[in-house]
């Protein structure tokens, strides 16, 4: 990549094809468009049609679909059917026309790497043989309004327009369109505008542009929509000008920052299994698509695109790890950071917050909300992650106030007869803060906040209750390495009763599994829900029972062909197309992968991962957020959601490559768990603290190589032994 | 009827500095202005009209949810307006449709950033100041989506 020539796209097209979604994002701003090459980009959403194609930045739709009506000649020359190819990396997309006006057109749309906009550079060139006008109409309709609030868009803006370009506003937001060279005229709803200021609804924004070119000339129009959270942008309309002067590097200093990037991660070479390879690369630049760093204050990644582009509290705890083991442990630093910035230090009844609660959304502004019932529960685990990995307890010291509210939180969550943790009622409690206020109310019945939230899962979900062992145990173990034992608050203490509620109150006989919740009243729910493997992955089940899960839960009821169901579709309440009561979700595929593995069958572990793998692969990289119980359909389903990707990319390093990292030591631990039929395999680049390990594994023999600066502590499952800093020492694989 | 009003107030005030104080003004800032897009947003502020055989209303986003619907219903001041008496018509659409019409194999989506009219027949159309609930159930995402405003229904061709 750095200086060689461009890697395989992601991408590759020789004719228009408006079903393939694209995407492209930098760490503020990102564009979404199709294959045919028009920033347009109709997707089935929550069962309708919405065209998602256009500019977004800082959480905020900038723009609607950004159009280019062209002519040649006065000839129309239409993008999609003129089109000869397309290539799309992550960094950028790079579309080639052909009119038969003999006009040839090269179209470059590039997100900047940190500034909040997208750059689009046009070129033409006339092949005919007399001189051809051209005439670009560059239509980008202002949308401005934050992803958070779905399917909202205002209906009032102020526009000006000045030398430099168009500033628009609504509502806290701010777009503006710059273009070098600037138009000859500009319309307003399909009137003449000279730019003078304006207030009030925007149909049409059109800028034109006109050039007559020579045979063999060369014309070319830059183009940048920039914004987000007017608040959070610095410069405005002058930077966004600014960006203008910079458009030859647009696209090289994109693709060198995913260079540099790539070069830092850990590589795999898996021959027995080519799928799962390409698999992992794709996952990869999936999750780095997803890192955002719009303002000082937020640092993380996104959910997903196109409907989840801001930070979600636990989908950013759920990617995290992949993070960490993809070698970037300051940007999990910053995105903890971040996370725990906005606990709130006491109730905030209208934002839904509960005292050291974590926020369920965030997005620059800053602008959040809380109200779920498990976010704040993933964050100890994640932060003793990421302790293994780095190594460091100054995080651990730094936010210790923050975990002992945790603890506080948690303990206000239990029921104080069961002690079992409660979910639900979250969302009501903002609706009994909201509903003396104003002249207008809404709100959504959502009577439980899991991470199923339109399924009501009330009152003891199951997997709550494993998260709060596994946040127990973690913020036991953090608390012991930094000699804070004695001040955990409340009931900070043994999780073990806990775990044998789990074998006793949710042992479901009939099912050999275990139910999804239990009511106040210790009544079971009798739902069968992938929710259950969480406990099998926790270590919290004996063998038996956490084989006999397993085998439950891949039984074809759950576990479709294309992924495992959220809800069995022998239950009465099963709807293939209900968003948790039925359909297919990737992040549960990979829990059933990680409970696979975790009873030590490989082989079908190995499968679910496949299942995954095939997804991603025929997503061009992107990984849908979920599919129809009944079909592999992609429905109401964002075209890539980060823990759709992330959780595969852990499991295939804690599980599959039975990987764990303890920096401090420095140590690794090495346990792959390969299926059967397997030659060989390596892994090369895992960062551990200061150093990189490379593993190479035969069914005869395991190598490491080890660049830290002192000497690597080795586990094997029966062997133990060094490695010396710059080093490779063999070890005799075994079982 | 004033005084949960003025607690609501001075609890939203309370909020609000807690708000600043733990996350800073801005963060009080970009709350204001999701709060008011969202307020401003959906029900557009005076369509709430008599019209020949019913009153109208038009929205100008769908409520919380985009997307397609697959019920519909609609009380004015607590009274629930038949299937049969209420009908929407989503801007674009061709024609306008029954609530008693919309089912799952039949939904219909509500556009964004367009005009979505509402015609509710066989109600006291006396102006007067008047509650509205809205309540659909999406295709894809089973909890109900609910929204309600008060305004002035006016009667036909009285100014805004």
């Amino acid at each position: 990549l750095n200086g060689r020539a461009d890697p395989p796209p992601l991408v590759r097209l020789d004719h228009a094809d408006r079903s393939v979604p694209l995407l492209v994002t930098g760490l503020s701003a990102a564009v979404v468009l199709a294959g045919d090459g028009t920033l347009r980009c109709p997707r089935e959403t929550r069962g309708g049609l919405i065209d998602w194609g256009g500019v977004y930045s800082h959480g905020v739709r900038l723009t609607g679909p950004w159009d280019l009506h062209i002519s040649a000649g006065g000839d129309p020359v239409d993008l999609a059917t003129t089109l000869t190819s397309l290539e799309a990396w992550r960094w950028s997309v790079r579309s080639r026309h052909r009119a038969p006006s003999g006009l040839q057109i090269e179209q470059s749309i590039t997100p900047f790497v940190e500034a909040p906009g997208v750059g689009r550079r046009i070129s033409f060139r006339n092949t005919g043989n007399s001189n051809l006008r051209v005439v670009v109409e560059s239509e980008a309709t202002p949308f401005l309004a934050p992803v958070l609030v779905e399917g909202v868009k205002p209906y009032e803006y102020e526009l000006e327009a000045g030398p430099e370009g168009v500033e628009c506003r609504s509502h806290g937001c701010r777009l503006d369109l710059v273009s070098s060279p600037g138009p000859d005229s500009r319309t307003l709803n399909g009137r003449p505008w000279s730019g003078e200021r304006w207030t009030g609804e925007v149909d049409s924004l059109l800028s034109r542009h006109e050039v007559l070119l020579e045979p063999g000339a060369i014309g070319r129009l830059d183009q940048v929509a920039y914004g987000g959270v007017a608040n959070a942008i610095p410069g405005g309309r002058a930077l966004a000008a600014a960006t203008l002067g910079t458009a030859d590097d647009w696209e090289p200093s994109a693709r060198r920052v995913w260079a540099q990037w790539i070069a830092r991660t850990p590589s795999f070479s898996f021959p027995s299994d080519p799928l799962l390879e390409s698999a992992y690369e794709l996952a990869r630049g999936a999750v780095r698509a997803l890192y955002t760093h719009p303002d000082p204050e937020i640092t993380g990644l996104v959910a997903g695109f196109p409907w989840y582009c801001s930070l979600w509290g636990r989908d950013l705890a759920w990617m995290l790890p992949a993070v960490l083991w993809l070698g970037d442990a300051e940007w999990a630093e910053q995105s903890l950071r971040t996370i725990f910035r906005y606990q709130a230090t006491h109730p905030i009844p209208l934002l839904a917050a509960e005292a050291g609660e974590l926020p369920m959304q965030l997005s620059p502004g800053p602008v959040f909300l809380f109200g779920t019932s498990d976010t704040t529960l993933y964050y100890p685990e994640v932060l003793r992650q990421f302790v293994g990995h780095t190594g460091s307890l100054e995080l651990v010291q730094e936010l210790w106030p923050h975990l002992c509210e945790i603890v506080r939180w948690a303990d206000g969550k239990r029921d104080p007869a069961s002690g079992l943790f409660v979910n639900g009622g979250e969302v009501l409690a903002l609706r009994d803060a909201t509903e003396e206020l104003g002249s207008v109310h809404y709100g959504i019945d959502a009577m439980d906040t899991t991470i199923w939230d339109s399924a009501d899962r009330r009152d003891h979900a199951v997997d709550l209750q494993v998260l709060l062992c596994v946040a127990r145990r973690a913020i036991l173990g953090l608390a012991g390495a930094v000699g804070r034992l004695g001040e955990l608050p409340g009931s900070a203490v043994d999780p073990s009763w806990i775990e044998a509620e789990l074998r006793t109150r949710y042992a479901w006989p009939q099912e050999r599994y275990l139910y999804d919740s239990l009511a106040r009243d210790g009544t079971p729910v009798r739902k069968l829900r992938p929710n259950a493997l969480r406990a099998v992955s926790a270590g919290l089940l004996d063998p038996a029972a956490a084989r006999s899960v397993v085998e439950r839960a891949l039984r074809p009821d759950l576990r479709a062909p294309w992924g495992v169901r959220t809800l069995s579709d022998q239950d009465p309440g099963y709807d293939p197309q209900a968003y948790h009561e039925g359909q297919v979700w990737t992040i549960a595929t990979a829990w059933a992968a990680d409970a696979a593995f975790a009873i030590g069958d490989a082989e079908r572990g190995t499968d679910l991962l496949r299942t995954i793998a095939t997804r991603i692969v025929a997503e061009n990289g992107l990984a849908n957020e979920c599919y129809r119980g009944d079909r592999p359909e992609p429905f109401n389903s964002c075209f890539l959601l980060g823990f759709s990707v992330a959780p595969f990319l852990s499991v295939l390093f804690e599980r599959l490559w039975g990987l764990t990292v303890d920096a401090s030591g420095p140590g690794l631990r090495i346990e792959p768990r390969f299926p059967s039929g397997w030659e060989r395999a390596a892994v090369r680049g895992v960062r551990i603290g200061p150093g990189r390990a490379d593993v190479e594994w035969t069914a005869a023999a395991l190598s490491v190589t080890w660049s830290g600066p002192g000497p690597l502590e080795v586990a094997l499952t029966r062997t133990t032994g060094t490695v010396g800093p710059g080093q490779t020492a063999s070890f005799v694989a075994g079982p | 009827v004033r005084a949960p009003r003025l607690r609501a107030d001075l609890s939203l005030i309370r909020e609000g500095a807690d708000v600043a104080i733990g996350f800073g003004v801005r963060s009080l800032e970009g709350l204001g202005d999701v709060a008011e897009l969202l307020h401003h947003a959906v029900y557009e502020k005076g369509s709430l009209r008599v019209s020949e055989d019913g009153i109208s209303f038009t929205i100008r986003n769908p409520p919380l949810r985009m997307g397609a619907f697959r019920s519909f219903q609609v009380a004015v001041d607590g009274m629930w307006v038949p299937p049969p008496n209420g009908w929407v018509h989503p801007g674009g659409a061709p024609a306008a449709l029954t609530f008693a019409q919309i089912d799952r194999d039949h939904p219909v989506t509500l556009p964004i950033g367009v005009r979505t009219r509402f015609l509710l027949r066989s109600v006291d159309r006396t102006p007067r100041r008047i509650r509205v609930r809205l309540e659909l159930r999406s295709v894809a995402i089973p909890p109900l989506v609910w929204y309600e405003f008060v305004d002035e229904l006016r009667p036909v061709g009285a100014a805004l």
